[in-house]
């Protein structure tokens, strides 16, 4: 019972402010129990170290750097289109998120065909590669059978009969040539376009000078380091459609008798 | 009864509605005045609040720089959010409960960083239960300020060590003075476990102050 009571005037004790009076029953209880007067003075002297800490003043130039800090904001939420600064913290996440994903899935999907112009098909075949500025040397197959021809210069019968290369090629491509920072190509995906048809009728009585120049060797690269290791790689001649190699020295190709190739 | 018994009673009703204005000085009107695009009035409520505002952040986080910069953005999200501000509490119950909500993330976020700090040695490793420190020297010294000035410095020391949960309705009440109802509407508890935490919190200071007491 004792201990019952020394709990409720302790409590009491913490509850009541210094300003105000203890009951009578436990300021009766405090005058009898040692240990509950002792706590009361500690209580009390805790209470006085606590209350004379007094308050801590703010620097002199609060105010000033407050009203430079929400000019800032100000200014900065200028620059938001639409009061866009102004909604709840959790909108701005959820937009910021939305765009995130769409310029995301756009990346994505942009550069992703890209990935299929690698100097190896799918089927490991190798694709053609060219010279700089010269003929293709060799061509491949792609894995769906469609002619991979292609190439930065693709030679292109001029009107006036001389080979011409012929700049051809997606925007893309071309910017990220222009980029400096793409990996070199020398491949290009040509199988959805197509080949220029020289008709007989523009070509009048010259169609013998179209030639096309495919030699009947094999095209050899080699590659050194600069350490003393080099490497050579030989692409065998490839030969398609009416095109019929000729033996090395012979006349250039004709054009078909079909006048359309 | 809310009939009324004489047409006197009708009458101080009447008085009574009169009486009723919005003071313009008041917090609510110099809020609401902020809200209107009154600048002058927002700085009467800084020049109100700055002290209270830096002194609780301080005694909270024991740095007095980092109780500044917290000082500011407690006034900043006020004029931020002006616009939606209610009546329903006092205005220092709004503001308190910025602050507090600040100091707590503030604390939050050294806790995540490790942030080693004086007081940081004499605090337990998961900051639940505070461990026992050296007392200070209880020899006498010349100046009675340097004691006055000694005992303050361990008592903040003292606070800064207890965990944030008990330190903010012990300040609040024990430093600030303010009523258990108006601690419960700050921390949005309930005025029983304000009570029970800050008896708690007393505790803990009685028996890292005993050289003081």
């Amino acid at each position: 019972m004792r201990t019952m009571n020394c709990q409720n005037v302790r409590r009491e004790v913490d509850e009541t402010a210094p300003s105000d009076f203890l009951s009578a029953f436990a300021r009766r209880h405090m005058s009898a129990c040692r240990e509950c007067r002792a706590f009361g003075e500690e209580h009390q002297k805790l209470q006085e170290i606590l209350s004379s800490l007094g308050t801590i003043e703010a620097p002199g130039d609060f105010d000033f750097r407050l009203r430079a800090r929400l000019a800032g904001e100000k200014a900065g939420n200028a620059h938001f289109p639409l009061a866009f600064a102004n909604l709840s913290f959790g909108f701005r996440a959820a937009v910021v998120a939305t765009l995130l994903v769409v310029f995301g899935s756009v990346a994505f999907f942009n550069f992703k065909p890209a990935s299929n112009n690698s100097l190896l098909s799918n089927n490991g075949s190798p694709i053609t590669e060219t010279a700089a500025g010269g003929a293709p040397q060799t061509a491949a197959v792609a894995e769906d059978s469609r002619p991979v021809v292609a190439l930065d210069t693709t030679p292109v019968a001029a009107h006036d009969g001389n080979v011409v290369p012929r700049r051809q090629g997606t925007r893309k491509f071309n910017a990220l040539a222009s980029a400096g920072n793409a990996p070199r190509m020398g491949t290009r995906e040509l199988g959805s376009t197509p080949a220029r048809t020289v008709r007989a009728s523009e070509l009048n009585a010259r169609v013998a000078d179209y030639a096309i120049e495919s030699s009947s060797q094999p095209m050899k690269v080699s590659l050194d380091n600069g350490r003393g290791s080099s490497r050579t790689i030989s692409l065998p001649p490839v030969s398609f459609g009416s095109q019929r190699v000729m033996a090395q020295g012979a006349a250039p190709l004709m054009a078909s008798a079909r006048g359309s190739w | 009864m809310d009939t009324l018994s004489t047409i006197d009673d009708l009458t101080f009703s009447a008085a009574l509605r009169h009486e009723v204005v919005v003071d313009p000085t008041s917090d609510h009107a110099l809020l609401e005045a902020t809200r209107t695009g009154d600048e002058d009035a927002f700085a009467e409520l800084v020049s109100r609040y700055r002290n209270q505002i830096t002194s609780y952040i301080y005694r909270m986080t024991n740095d007095y720089d980092g109780a500044v910069d917290l000082a500011q953005e407690t006034f900043v999200r006020v004029y931020r959010a002006a616009e939606r501000y209610q009546t329903n509490y006092a205005f220092s119950t709004y503001i308190y409960r910025i602050a507090t909500n600040l100091a707590i993330s503030e604390l939050r976020k050294r806790k995540r960083r490790k942030l080693v700090s004086l007081t940081g040695f004499f605090q337990s490793k998961d900051g639940s239960e505070p461990q026992e420190f050296n007392p200070a020297d209880t020899q006498p010294l010349a100046d009675m300020a340097m004691v006055d000035f000694e005992r303050r410095q361990a008592v903040q020391r003292a606070i800064s060590t207890l965990p944030e949960k008990y330190r903010a309705p012990l300040i609040l009440r024990d430093v600030d003075g303010r009523s258990y109802e108006e601690i419960s509407r700050i921390l949005e508890t309930s005025e029983g476990t304000v009570k029970s935490r800050i008896s708690r919190a007393r505790g803990f200071l009685r028996e890292k102050m005993t050289a003081y007491l």
